[in-house]
């Protein structure tokens, strides 16, 4: 994990990223506790009242579950779940913004498709 | 020091920060009623703290200055502590006490410089009052125990009913830490935001003389820097949206920020 102070993403949102990607590449696998806040507080220096908000979003969103006493846990269906969401933002934003720069650059959408298939071939 | 007002919550961990002799030791002295003030009120709940024994039981401070005699034990100070305060939190300073590698059976004199402000830390993070204030706890620290007390305090601050008001110069340490800041320039309070905030609305905005002159207001604009054909300036308190996409943002870190806003360019 890592925290940038500086990306423009606020922190309790990059908590919550951080700990999201670790669902999705199975860091921390369903069922499974995460780290507490104390935890990830002490190891990244950060304000305990942040990465409690950033836990709190994921609660919120339903990837992990507070047990009372005990910890946070990664909720079963979750690594999907994250794996969705990402889909959706990937083909919203990131192919979006690859034909944007594509047309600014005058690139056709022939060279676009060729250039892609060329990366999957490589 | 003129027409400073601020409040300090429960909960929190606070940056205090200014540039030297900016008066953020004035301010804490002020506050805890080493100094007094000629005009104004220092109050806790609403009651003035002026011989007011209650509400000075609820601070602390630690400065530079050691008001300790020399030939005291670390533990006795801790004793003195307890006996002042009320309660002590002994298992918390012998903890941390044994990760920086300090034995407390020794005279304060007997101490290196940056033990001995280990020695007055550990005494502030085991006091058992509601704001423990730390003016520069770093002077004269290691790195590496410089991070066993980031650790000690955000074990100890950041939730839960004690709150921590801390002066330093090393803002990118603490910049992930603290969840307010305070900036004090030329004795007046010229900040007064969560870190949140002050994140998502500071930056420096790169583009063309004209367009800048024509989309950021002045008003927001903390220094300025030509560049060739080009200008950047930093602003703050500023909406992204409102950015036209001929313009460039960048996020700032705090350090950025605090150096912007206390050596303020000309337009």
């Amino acid at each position: 994990m890592q925290f940038n102070f500086d990306s423009g993403v606020p922190l309790f949102q990059q908590v919550n990223d951080q700990i999201e990607e670790g669902i999705l590449d199975g860091t921390f696998p369903e069922l499974t506790q995460i780290p507490s806040t104390t935890e990830i507080s002490q190891a990244f220096k950060i304000n305990p009242a942040t990465v409690l908000k950033g836990v709190n979003l994921l609660v919120a969103n339903g990837l992990v579950e507070k047990r009372r006493g005990i910890g946070v846990f990664v909720k079963q269906g979750a690594q999907e779940q994250v794996r969705t969401a990402r889909k959706a933002k990937f083909l919203e934003e990131a192919v979006t913004q690859i034909v944007q720069q594509a047309q600014e650059l005058n690139i056709s959408k022939t060279q676009l498709i060729k250039l892609i298939e060329s990366r999957y071939q490589a | 020091m003129k027409s400073i007002n601020l409040t300090f919550e429960t909960g929190h961990i606070y940056g205090l920060l200014g540039r030297n002799g900016a008066g953020k030791s004035t301010l804490l002295n002020l506050i805890n009623n080493r100094m007094f003030v000629s005009d104004g009120t220092i109050a806790l709940d609403g009651h003035p703290i002026k011989n007011n024994e209650q509400a000075l039981n609820q601070l602390f401070m630690t400065s530079e200055d050691t008001l300790y005699p020399g030939d005291m034990r670390v533990k006795k100070m801790w004793r003195t502590t307890q006996d002042f305060y009320g309660t002590f939190d002994w298992s918390f300073a012998k903890r941390l006490a044994r990760n920086f590698n300090l034995d407390p059976n020794f005279k304060l004199k007997k101490l290196s410089t940056g033990n001995r402000s280990i020695a007055k830390l550990i005494t502030a993070l085991g006091a058992p009052t509601k704001f423990i204030f730390l003016d520069e706890p770093t002077l004269g620290m290691d790195a590496t125990n410089r991070d066993i007390f980031y650790q000690a305090l955000l074990e100890k601050f950041g939730s839960g009913d004690q709150s921590l008001i801390l002066s330093t110069h090393l803002i990118q340490e603490v910049e992930k830490m603290i969840d307010h800041i305070f900036v004090i320039d030329h004795g007046q309070l010229i900040e007064d935001q969560s870190v949140e905030a002050v994140q998502s609305h500071a930056f420096a905005i790169s583009g063309s003389e004209t367009l800048i002159k024509e989309h950021i207001a002045s008003s927001k604009i903390m220094s300025v820097e030509p560049f060739g054909k080009q200008y950047k300036v930093y602003v703050r308190n500023y909406n992204l949206a409102d950015l036209p996409d001929s313009l460039h943002a960048e996020s700032l870190d705090l350090q950025a920020y605090f150096v912007k806003l206390t050596n303020r360019g000309t337009f």
